[in-house]
């Protein structure tokens, strides 16, 4: 079949409408019982898809290029666009100043900011690491605190950038597996002070590393008992001692910043301290439990972008006398592609959709979170005298005890069995498309100004970070085998709590 | 082959592996990242001290004599410190094949490359040749003097650095027949375009080569009609072979840098080597290389058993090792976890040298194509 030379690439960067319902047509049942609910992530993926083709598309390879030049370069005018935008606070409630997005329409701003840039993507939206390990915390003043810190950095368009900092340089899948925790040998360290902990030691690879204004770590307290006493705290990266290291140079995700961090007797008060020891592993379990699919989307969405390119160029290159999309070889390999990014992406969607239902998402749902958000006043609802009430002893810990009862520990592992099934097979996907689609299109494709090279230098990392592939397929195999906790569809979610 | 022949092939690689290690290796990450065509023509020069660019010259032309298989280890050996740099000899390698067949009255060209040789040194020599992504395609007219080419080579490796180009170009005539010149580089109605700014193999660059009315003598044609084609012939499997070599080099050198890493890092409270799924990452990677180093030899092996169905074709050498090359990069840097990730180690930038020669002289999938396609003109 011959196609016409303005083909129109029906998702993505190159076409405005949106798919949600077109690509996934078994959610229109779901949309007819909560119409709201898809309304809301078609808007979502209209607003993400057009930021994506307006402002992302046409300045990610000029940020590669600079960012290979230079690793320290940041673009701070995209980050503005996205910062008035609301971009990177989306999940934080509309009444508390966010854009109220569920982990759907997360997850589809994710799939299309990684078809144009993993990288950009990654300081745009996973930027909300702090409000994550915030609610996975989940003490009413801290989550209060979190927010308003990020609303009001918003409003100030000031940058308010978060570390997650796991893992060191001994120990990478050690850092991130009960089992092999057991067996961790640290590089950092707690030391129990008055009043706090005084740490020392260094944590590699970090996303946003030298961007950072907080940094998430998990830290033992006891280096022979890694695990036993594993903790969780929150540090300013304008701690005293506290400092990062040179930004990487590595082979893609360019615009991402990744560095050192050094601990050097920094101290660390007691309200600081987010997971007491023991329960560190717990809090990374926990974050890996929701971002593990979202990673896979993002590997999904860059084999989607690569695609869309790899599409465009075959529409437009000649050889001799065709052009390259009229070889019917080339069209099923394309076919092929289209197809698993297809089946990827109802997975991604389905546990996104699954992070609403059942995981930290489904509080905003619940009576006491919304009589909240519906009774309260913005300005209170943002103010430091609520933080300080709820600051009290009691209060704190109620948010904590009411998470703990909706995200059972039993729960997170499930949640790391699903996130690592679309994990595994969104990386894998990015680095087996972005390879194949320059094999369809030859040499000259892969020159800088075409971006397919970028994705594909862009994917390889997919499949380390976030727990490698292999640790993710330890996590589906041992959990597929022994789940553990009781089925999902046992919880009754709402009634539950009501 | 015989004994002295091995013993004097070892000993051609083993000073291929010096020069690379001793020479290449120091450079190729910072060439990477600042490419500077200093650094290359640096090394071609120190190369003459071996004699490693008159290689492939035959005895008639002062050369050793060795076969095509001899020049395709001394790539694998310096692909193992960077492929750009084996892609450098190898584009040169293959345009004297073709110098070779020059016959001693035929080309006066030839006779100044290699008179130059006698004298100095052998000026690097690139060849042009189509390709399905060469667009408009080289097209060739005859006149009684000599040919006239119009057209684009796409994305030429050297062309800017190499003093000689090796030019095929097919007739405009039933039987696919093809002439081959030797011309200058600043030969008349020819100019370059601009540079690519390719993901991989930085250490050389690539730029189109643009014929406008580019009027060549007769003089300069080494070959043409059958003769040209079945030289032509003999130059792309030879191509494909060392594209093959240099693949199979870079996948040796990744597979020993993942070796190395997994005996030394622990996870799981053991060295990660001694984890079944990374033995299996790792006894997967050697099959390929030995799969591959088997492939690429029979594809230089003239003398071969016949067993019915297998071709030895180069082009499916080179589909194949470059395959078998990304793939065990791939499982070298995943081996490595983030570290391999990291400019520094070095994988990465195999990875994307792997990802170009992949690609370099066609598209493997198509080239499967066409080899079942020319199969059944034949029949
Ligand atoms: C760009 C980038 C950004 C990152 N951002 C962050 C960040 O923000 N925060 C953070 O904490 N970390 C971050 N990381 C680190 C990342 O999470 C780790 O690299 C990853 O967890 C793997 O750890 P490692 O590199 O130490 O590999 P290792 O754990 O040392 O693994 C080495 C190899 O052994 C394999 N292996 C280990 N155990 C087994 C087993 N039992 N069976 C089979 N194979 C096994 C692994 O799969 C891997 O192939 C980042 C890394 C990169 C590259």
């Amino acid at each position: 079949m011959n196609h016409k030379s303005d083909v129109s690439i029906p998702f993505g960067l190159y076409s405005k409408a949106p798919d949600l319902i077109e690509s996934m047509p078994g959610l229109g049942k779901l949309k007819n019982a909560c119409p709201k609910y898809i309304q809301r992530a078609e808007q979502a993926q209209v607003l993400a898809r057009q930021f994506a083709r307006d402002e992302l598309y046409p300045r990610v390879l000029d940020i590669d290029a600079k960012c290979a030049k230079d690793p320290e370069y940041f673009d701070w005018e995209l980050w503005e666009k996205a910062n008035s935008l609301k971009l990177n606070i989306a999940p934080i409630p509309e009444k508390m100043g966010g854009l109220g997005w569920s982990a759907l329409d997360n997850a589809l701003m994710v799939e299309e900011f990684t078809s144009a840039c993993m990288g950009c993507a990654s300081n745009i939206s996973f930027n909300t690491f702090g409000l994550l390990g915030a609610m996975v915390e989940c003490r009413t003043d801290t989550v209060l605190k979190i927010i308003r810190m990020m609303v009001e950095a918003q409003r100030l368009k000031k940058p308010v950038f978060w570390s997650w900092a796991i893992t060191e340089p001994s120990a990478g899948t050690d850092a991130e597996d009960g089992d092999a925790m057991t067996t961790m040998r640290p590089s950092s360290h707690a030391q129990r002070v008055a009043g706090g902990y005084r740490i020392n030691g260094v944590k590699c690879f970090i996303t946003n590393g030298g961007l950072a204004n907080y940094v998430i770590a998990t830290i033992p307290t006891d280096v022979a008992c890694p695990k036993e006493s594993m903790a969780t705290f929150f540090i300013p990266s304008d701690s005293s001692g506290f400092s990062a290291g040179r930004v990487e140079r590595k082979c893609g995700q360019k615009a991402s910043q990744t560095a050192e961090l050094f601990f050097k007797d920094v101290f660390v008060p007691d309200e600081n301290v987010w997971e007491p020891p023991g329960r560190g592993l717990r809090h990374t379990r926990e974050i890996l439990s929701i971002t593990r699919g979202f990673i896979g989307i993002g590997g999904l969405g860059i084999a989607r972008g690569a695609v869309e390119r790899g599409l465009r160029y075959a529409c437009e290159k000649k050889i001799h006398d065709h052009r390259l999309i009229d070889e019917t070889w080339v069209q099923m390999a394309f076919a092929d592609m289209i197809k698993d990014i297809m089946t990827v992406r109802l997975a991604g969607i389905n546990f996104a959709i699954a992070l609403d239902t059942y995981h930290v998402w489904k509080m905003f749902d619940t009576l006491p979170v919304k009589a909240g958000l519906e009774l309260l006043p913005e300005k209170l609802l943002l103010s430091r005298s609520l933080e300080g009430l709820a600051s009290k002893k009691f209060l704190r810990s109620i948010g904590n005890r009411f998470k703990n009862r909706l995200v059972s520990d039993g729960l997170i592992e499930k949640f790391v069995y699903y996130g690592s099934i679309v994990k595994v097979a969104g990386t894998d996907l990015a680095v087996r498309i972005t390879s194949a689609v320059p094999d369809l299109l030859g040499l000259e494709s892969m020159s800088h100004k075409y971006g397919i090279e970028k994705s594909f230098r862009d994917a390889k990392v997919t499949q380390i970070y976030e727990g490698t592939n292999q640790a993710n397929r330890i996590d589906i195999f041992n959990h597929f085998l022994n789940p553990g906790d009781q089925a999902i569809d046992d919880r009754r979610p709402h009634q539950r709590i009501q | 082959m015989t004994e002295d022949r091995i013993k004097e092939y070892n000993e051609i690689l083993s000073e291929c592996r010096r020069f690379a290690r001793n020479e290449i290796k120091p450079g190729s990450l910072e060439e990477d990242l600042n490419p500077d065509a200093g650094w290359i023509l640096g090394l071609w020069q120190k190369s003459h001290k071996l004699d490693i660019p008159g290689l492939m010259l035959p005895e008639k032309f002062n050369g050793p004599g060795y076969p095509e298989i001899c020049s395709a280890y001394a790539l694998d050996a310096m692909a193992m410190e960077c492929a750009g740099v084996a892609s450098f000899f190898a584009h040169h390698f293959a345009a004297c094949l073709a110098m070779s067949h020059a016959n001693d009255e035929k080309s006066e060209i030839v006779h100044r490359v290699l008179n130059r040789r006698r004298s100095t040194t052998l000026p690097v020599a690139t060849v042009i040749f189509p390709n399905d992504s060469n667009d408009p395609a080289l097209s060739l007219h005859k006149e009684t003097e000599g040919l006239v080419i119009n057209g684009k080579s796409s994305l030429t490796a050297n062309p800017d650095l190499s003093e000689i180009y090796c030019i095929f170009i097919q007739e405009d005539l039933p039987g696919h027949h093809v002439s081959c010149a030797i011309i200058d580089k600043s030969h008349p109605g020819i100019r370059l375009g601009e540079k690519a700014s390719l993901s991989g193999l930085k250490a050389i660059c690539f730029q189109d080569v643009i014929f406008d009315q580019a009027k060549i003598s007769n003089d300069a044609v080494v070959a043409a009609g059958e003769e040209g084609k079945s030289l032509f012939d003999r130059f792309l499997n030879v191509y494909y072979g060392f594209v093959a070599a240099i693949a199979m080099g870079t996948a040796r050198t990744a597979f020993a840098k993942a070796l190395a890493y997994a005996k030394d890092r622990y996870q799981f409270g053991k060295k990660i080597i001694l984890h079944q799924e990374i033995q299996r990452m790792l006894g997967s990677m050697r099959m390929k290389i030995d799969m591959g180093t088997a492939g690429y030899i029979q594809a230089f092996t003239a003398n071969r058993v016949n067993l019915p169905g297998v071709s030895a074709d180069g082009r499916l050498a080179k589909a194949f090792c470059t395959q078998a090359a990304l793939e065990i990069v791939f499982d070298a840097i995943q081996i490595h976890g983030g570290y391999g990730y990291m400019n520094e180690y070095g994988l990465e930038k195999i990875m994307r040298d792997v990802k170009i020669l992949q690609l370099l002289g066609g598209r493997n999938p198509y080239h499967h194509i066409q080899i079942i396609a020319e199969e059944l003109k034949n029949d």
